[in-house]
């Protein structure tokens, strides 16, 4: 057998070795500059995917998406030379009136437009977009639908589009609604609408409940939206099992008014809760016990006026 | 040949310049290239290992001794008692001490972990190579992993001009 090439001669190792290479936005510019070789191998969209694929777990953040007149702006937060600059990043919208950013995960961005009848999902890198008209059941009220976007584990091509909805309320119930579109498939997945039971009258009277603006949180495989109106809750959508629920805030938050709260990830993972009340904020995490119920345990009180003299 | 020694397993693998080595059958399954070979039954003598001289294989073995689980070799490393996050921060440290070898080296253990199918060696081998280059120049890159800049100089000004924001 003759002998191997060296490992940088041979184009499957160097492949191996450049996937490792830190995933800031000028690595592939600057390594494309080394030889030819290396920018044929960098500017492969299958080394990209696998390149993509490999930091998954360690996405930097380049930065925010802000919605403006017509326009998803991209501001950068990196200091140079990861700096990408703002207008690379950009979308002009033909849409008429204002579109509103659903969230971003694994490369994507979810956009709806205020005529709530479609979403887009633009991949900021690429420029490809693809509009998807809004099923059956979901209809445009206002701040009474959400959304996510994602790809699966080991998925470069194909997205999945979650679709989350409050339907109808009476006083002791609301209709949740959630599909799921496969890009592959090309079609949405069945409507899933159980009625909750869910106590009308508050200190709040009975205003709808709508989402809050916030982006949805994913922890597994379920995906998390924070609720407000007559009542404060987060809206929990188990993406493996199909499975839509509410989840009440801790009772001594549940009426509060004017409190302000996130869903995050709780530290040693788990479902976290960042309450905000005037100069307080406490940290929550959602707990099972050994019977298999969940409730929430208090972690930390962060006083802010004790950092302001 | 597979022979039993204290109840374990044993594998002998050959490498291209006739020297063998004697190896536990599950120290050698951490290379799932070897793996494969041994559960289709292609191992029932000496597996012979191509392009990987003695000195690799011999650094090979001794990296998936150390990496094995619950039996390593040095058996101090996998006793129960020792919490799974302190085994972690001892493997880390000893691969810091098993990859400060010469460039050469490196690039033959790159070669051995691909071919043998060895993710871990696989990743400290290549994450340290690109960790020595991605502080240094264009130049420093070139000249450290002997690679010659074939760009004309307008090519390479146009390649700047595509993405100046990443050479600010």
């Amino acid at each position: 057998m003759s002998p191997a090439a060296p490992p940088l001669e041979d184009e499957n190792l160097l492949a191996e070795i450049l996937l490792r290479l830190p995933p800031l936005p000028s690595t592939l510019p600057r390594a494309s500059l080394v030889c030819k070789r290396w920018r044929l191998l960098v500017s492969d969209v299958r080394f990209f995917r696998r390149f993509r694929e490999h930091h998954r777990h360690s996405p930097p953040l380049l930065g925010c998406f802000v919605e403006g007149d017509r326009c998803v702006s991209y501001t950068p937060t990196m200091d140079p030379p990861h700096r990408v600059p703002g207008e690379r990043l950009s979308l002009q919208l033909n849409e008429s009136c204002h579109s509103w950013v659903l969230g971003c995960r694994h490369g994507l961005v979810l956009i709806s437009p205020n005529s709530r009848n479609h979403v887009l999902v633009w991949d900021p890198v690429t420029g490809e977009q693809h509009r998807i008209a809004f099923p059956p059941g979901f209809v445009g009220v206002a701040n009474s639908i959400h959304g996510a976007v994602l790809r699966a584990a080991g998925e470069a091509r194909h997205f999945q589009v979650i679709l989350v909805g409050v339907g109808g309320q009476d006083k002791q119930h609301m209709r949740l609604l959630a599909r799921v579109y496969s890009s592959e498939k090309g079609v949405w997945g069945a409507l899933i609408s159980p009625l909750i039971p869910f106590e009308g009258y508050t200190t709040r009277g009975i205003f709808a409940i709508y989402f809050r603006g916030f982006s949805a949180l994913m922890l597994g495989n379920s995906l998390y939206w924070c609720l407000g109106g007559r009542s404060d809750a987060i809206l929990e959508f188990d993406l493996e099992r199909q499975i839509l629920d509410v989840i009440r805030l801790p009772p001594c938050l549940s009426e509060v008014d004017l409190l302000q709260f996130a869903v995050m990830r709780a530290e040693g993972g788990g479902l976290g809760l960042l309450s905000i009340l005037g100069f307080t904020a406490q940290l929550w995490k959602r707990k099972t016990d050994s019977h298999g119920v969940a409730s929430w345990g208090w972690e930390e009180l962060l006083n802010w006026t004790s950092y302001y003299p | 040949m597979a022979t039993r020694e204290a109840g374990k397993k044993m594998i002998m693998l050959k490498s291209p310049d006739g020297m063998e080595f004697e190896v536990e059958e599950a120290v050698a399954m951490e290379s799932q290239t070897i793996r494969k070979m041994i559960e289709d039954d292609c191992a029932d003598t000496a597996i012979l290992i191509p392009n990987i001289n003695s000195k690799i294989l011999s650094r090979v073995i001794e990296y998936c001794n150390k990496h094995v689980p619950t039996t390593g070799a040095t058996g101090a490393a996998a006793s129960d008692t020792v919490a799974p996050a302190a085994l972690a921060e001892d493997l880390k440290i000893w691969d810091a001490e098993f990859i400060k070898v010469n460039r050469a080296t490196r690039f033959n253990l790159i070669q051995a972990a691909s071919y043998l199918n060895i993710k871990g060696l696989l990743d400290l081998t290549s994450q340290t190579t690109i960790d020595t280059i991605s502080d240094n120049s264009l130049e420093e890159i070139r000249s450290f992993l002997s690679t010659k800049n074939d760009y004309l100089p307008e090519e390479e000004q146009t390649i700047r001009r595509e993405n100046q924001w990443a050479f600010q």
